[in-house]
């Protein structure tokens, strides 16, 4: 199945392996010698990325409200349903019938949804206001060129 | 023993975890083109949307209940049926898939059935979003019964008692309780009941499972069919049907789909045949068979008023193929032909 999640959105993700080749262990800014490549190991990215295969979507985030976590406008959260949610763990959220990502403060009793960006208020589910963590975000892709 | 796992509203649950906005609202999902409910969320069957009613009957309770339609998406409720399937089969150590919200699962061996099930269950609730309900019994038409009888108890308060609400175990009721079950379900609930069978019974004063439960097996089969006497075997605890966990090779394939609005001329009819000749044919390879005829058939719709038109027929191969090409050709001609 190709994925292309919509923004906001989130869509099933197969659980096909998809085989790349790793590199070294860390890539420092100097120059590794050509020669190391040639001890590589092929990694499924598949399985590096899902843990639980059944429990995993992908969401296409829309907008700016997490952008000091690392996640912009159009990137693609990998979202595993079979995590509990902790105090802390970014979350995707349903507020008002609408998805959400933004951190979970749980904490004393108090539940609160916080974004990554100081220009937007937190989110207090107000009396008889339903909001829920539909999954706990653990991955997010970031593109820089196709 | 044997436990039924099956998704509630499976269609509709499915679109409820991508568009959680639908949460609580009356909801349908449409066939292809649109044309009739074939899932229905409880608030829908509260509005009174029977399964199969097409859509222009019901289409007035969108501006008056807030009812929504939706197109279905199989290749997603597939998916999702996937997932909850590989969960369902943690429960024990054989399973047949039934349809795509169902499962069979043999539970050989499995200790502590009640609690497992709960877990799965509740496993699938939140890993995948479905909320399932489970029935466990000694034989796979009681486990089906059961598995009505944990929805009921759920959507309907009262039909049965609570406590066998999402997880029912007919193992762990009394003998009592179990006849109490049984009166309260209607014969025709009873899997491998089918319509003209359940009239009859009816009709001869058998209406409910307790009283078909005490029939005599080898009366019935005199009386009735062999099949109607391994369901009274079942009912009555006797495991007849075996878990089928490698389904047979199908038969026959079948692609069909109602118009939004009727079609008169051929290029558009043309057009659908050889799509769905092309659809077949993909389904075909899928699981390595070939067809050696084609049946290609077009009706009015039952529910318009007019002149009715309803016509088909079986285009041979020349030899059993799964080529494409060939199939839909046959398609086309037959098409013409009707």
């Amino acid at each position: 199945m190709t994925f292309l999640p919509i923004h906001n959105q989130p869509a099933p993700v197969t659980d096909t392996p998809c085989l790349v080749l790793l590199v070294g262990d860390c890539v420092s800014a100097g120059f590794p010698s050509p020669a190391e490549d040639f001890a590589a190991t092929r990694i499924d990215l598949t399985a590096e990325l899902i843990t639980h295969p059944q429990a995993t979507f992908m969401i296409r985030v829309s907008g700016e409200s997490m952008i000091e976590a690392g996640i912009a406008d159009g990137d693609v959260l990998i979202v595993d349903r079979a995590l509990k949610p902790e105090h802390g763990s970014v979350v995707v959220a349903i507020v008002d019938g609408e998805f959400t990502v933004k951190y979970l403060h749980q904490r004393f009793g108090q539940f609160k949804l916080r974004a990554a960006n100081p220009t937007f208020p937190d989110i207090i589910p107000r009396d008889g206001q339903m909001v829920e963590v539909w999954g706990v975000v653990t991955a997010s892709i970031k593109r820089f060129r196709k | 023993m044997f436990a039924l796992v099956d998704g509630n509203n499976f269609y509709v649950s499915c679109e409820r975890v991508f568009r959680p906005a639908l949460i609580g609202r009356p909801v349908i999902v449409l066939s292809n083109n649109d044309g009739c409910a074939i899932a229905r969320s409880d608030e829908a069957k509260a509005l009174g949307v029977k399964m199969g009613q097409p859509w222009f009957e019901i289409r007035h309770l969108a501006d008056t209940d807030g009812l929504v339609a939706l197109s279905a998406n199989f290749a997603l409720y597939g998916d999702m049926s996937d997932r909850m399937m590989s969960l369902a089969a943690g429960l024990g150590p054989t399973q047949e898939i039934y349809s795509i919200d169902e499962s069979f699962i043999g539970l050989h061996g499995v200790r502590d059935v009640t609690r497992r099930a709960w877990t799965v269950r509740e496993r699938i609730e939140q890993w995948i979003g479905i909320p399932c309900g489970v029935g466990i019994a000694p034989t796979k038409t009681l486990a089906k019964l059961a598995n009505h009888v944990a929805k009921s108890a759920e959507r309907k308060p009262g039909s049965y008692p609570a406590k066998l609400a999402r997880v029912c175990n007919f193992a762990e009721l009394s003998p009592q309780e179990m006849q109490l079950v049984l009166e309260s379900t209607q014969v025709t609930e009873i899997w491998g009941v089918g319509k003209r069978i359940g009239a009859a019974l009816v009709e001869g004063g058998i209406w409910n499972a307790q009283l078909l439960r005490r029939l005599d097996p080898s009366t019935i089969r005199r009386r009735r069919s062999v099949v109607l006497e391994r369901t009274v075997l079942e009912l009555q605890g006797q495991s007849c049907i075996k878990l089928d966990d490698a389904p047979a090779p199908k038969q026959m394939i079948a692609c069909t789909r109602s118009f939004g609005c009727p079609v008169t001329d051929l290029p558009p009819l043309i057009e659908a045949v050889s799509a769905f000749a092309t659809r077949a044919a993909e389904k075909l390879r899928k699981q390595d068979g070939r067809a050696s005829q084609i049946q290609v058939f077009a009706h009015t719709s039952p529910h318009r008023e007019g002149p009715r038109f309803s016509r088909s027929i079986v285009v041979p191969l020349v030899r059993p193929t799964a080529d494409t090409r060939l199939i839909v050709e046959a398609a086309a001609t037959g098409m013409r032909a009707i």
